[in-house]
């Protein structure tokens, strides 16, 4: 029986533990992560970048100068040919197989661990929605551009993986410059609200261009399809098999995980 | 509630309190989610994960105070609760509670017809509302007992009080809610009448 006029004490509690039930909490990607890297810090402090590197690297602007290329490039041509040979002639040579990494002859720079890229690259770490890729399965750093510059690799279930790129860095609309061969499509992209750039059909080289004009040319590691956006002050290249609409759904959907 | 033997946070605890830090990453991973829960329903969803984090970190810190054979989890969430008050005292604003995604998430229940639905929406909504009103305390022992799903005496353990404390301010907070709803939606009848 309720009360006249108001509901009963079993009534409202019923609803309240409803609410409860429905209650969707916020994600918190890594929290793991985050908490073991602060008690690491606790542990064993660890000094902090000086401030005139953190200043230098917060003077530094990297605009971004797309060019894609009919023919794959001696770079590009050596990392494809050595990920194809990793698949295709160790098996047969040894006896046992040796442990292969995703990114060996990728030329990504130094492998290290999640928490250690978290504490060396001077930018929030941004990674695939933990939900649905889980964490990465090799992490690399790079001394450039200035920064410092994060790959993140993910194995799938087809031969290419996923490589997620990350740098300190934004781009002008203006600066990004296009250069289409006749088999590979770029498109202008929005990416949660921002400029991006959508490559796809061919590799490509991506030329950044810092705030002193000196050009850094990179290339595809994967010769995959390619969204490139920017996110805050990164810049951001995913290298997949995705198709367009699903790589710029997984960019508005990332994960940052704070610098410990 | 993540049921494990309380042996094995013992062992877990143990361990860490020596400074191994795999062993608290296990103690992590097992509470995170109540933790993250206790912080959103005490001081919302945007800083429940830096709460939950900050709590973690101070548990870690604070192990050499866990006194030995006490149950992990309550003493974790005092911690939260602690940090989640500091939180939201230092924003100067309470946790609003929205019940977001859940709305569009189908029902595992025999399917409401939509005029049923309809009105189970606007009771939580209505209940919801109501509970922004309540004073922190009276709140915070809906939240923590309601939303969060903790016992009586857990509830007593993280918010610090005893428990005929927390019994006797549910009964006012409740009536407190009462006397901001009209039975009108709490009538199963309501739409069929």
């Amino acid at each position: 029986m309720r009360s006249r006029g108001h509901p009963s004490d079993a009534q409202l509690i019923g609803v309240l533990e409803d609410v409860g039930a429905r209650l969707d909490d916020p994600a918190t990607p890594y929290l793991q992560v985050r908490v073991r890297a602060r008690l690491e810090t606790e542990a064993a402090p660890t000094p902090a970048p000086s401030r005139l590197v953190r200043l230098l690297v917060a003077g530094v602007g990297v605009a971004v100068v797309v060019s894609a290329v009919l023919t794959f490039s001696p770079a590009t041509r050596r990392a494809v040919a050595g990920w194809l040979g990793l698949r295709g002639v160790e098996v047969e040579r040894v006896d046992t197989p040796a442990a292969t990494a995703l990114g060996r002859d990728l030329d990504l720079g130094e492998p290290l661990t999640l928490r250690e890229a978290a504490r060396r690259a001077d930018f929030d770490l941004v990674l695939l929605p933990e939900s649905r890729f889980g964490a990465p399965d090799e992490l690399y750093f790079a001394d450039a551009p200035s920064g410092g510059r994060i790959d993140a690799l993910y194995a799938t279930e087809s031969a290419l993986p996923m490589l997620l790129t990350e740098f300190r860095g934004h781009t002008e609309a203006p600066t990004i410059r296009k250069t289409v061969g006749d088999d590979v499509v770029v498109e202008p992209v929005t990416v949660d609200g921002r400029a991006g750039v959508w490559l796809e059909g061919g590799p490509h080289t991506v030329t950044y261009v810092d705030d002193d004009g000196d050009p850094l040319v990179d290339h595809t590691r994967l010769a995959g399809n390619t969204l490139i956006w920017e996110r805050g002050s990164l810049t951001l290249r995913l290298e997949s098999e995705l198709t367009k609409e699903e790589a710029i759904r997984v960019g508005e959907d990332v994960d940052v995980m704070p610098a410990p | 509630m993540e049921g494990r033997p309380l042996d094995d946070d013992a062992r877990l605890i143990d361990s860490a309190r020596g400074g191994d830090i795999e062993a608290f990453e296990q103690l992590v991973a097992r509470y995170q989610k109540i933790a993250v829960r206790v912080a959103h329903v005490m001081c919302g969803a945007d800083d429940a994960g830096d709460v939950a984090q900050e709590a973690f970190v101070k548990a870690w810190q604070a192990l050499g105070r866990f006194r030995e054979g006490a149950a992990f989890r309550p003493w974790l969430l005092t911690i939260v609760a602690n940090e989640a008050r500091n939180t939201r005292r230092a924003a100067g604003r309470r946790a609003r509670l929205a019940l977001r995604a859940a709305e569009g998430r189908p029902s595992v229940d025999a399917a409401p017809s939509t005029e049923e639905a309809a009105l189970g929406e606007e009771r939580r909504q209505l209940v919801l509302a109501a509970v922004a009103t309540l004073s922190d305390a009276h709140r915070d022992v809906i939240s923590c007992r309601f939303f969060a799903g903790l016992s009586e005496s857990e509830t007593a353990v993280v918010l610090g009080c005893r428990r005929g404390t927390v019994k006797s301010r549910l009964s006012r907070a409740l009536a407190g809610l009462r006397s901001h709803l009209d039975a009108t939606a709490f009538d199963e009848g309501a739409l069929r009448a």
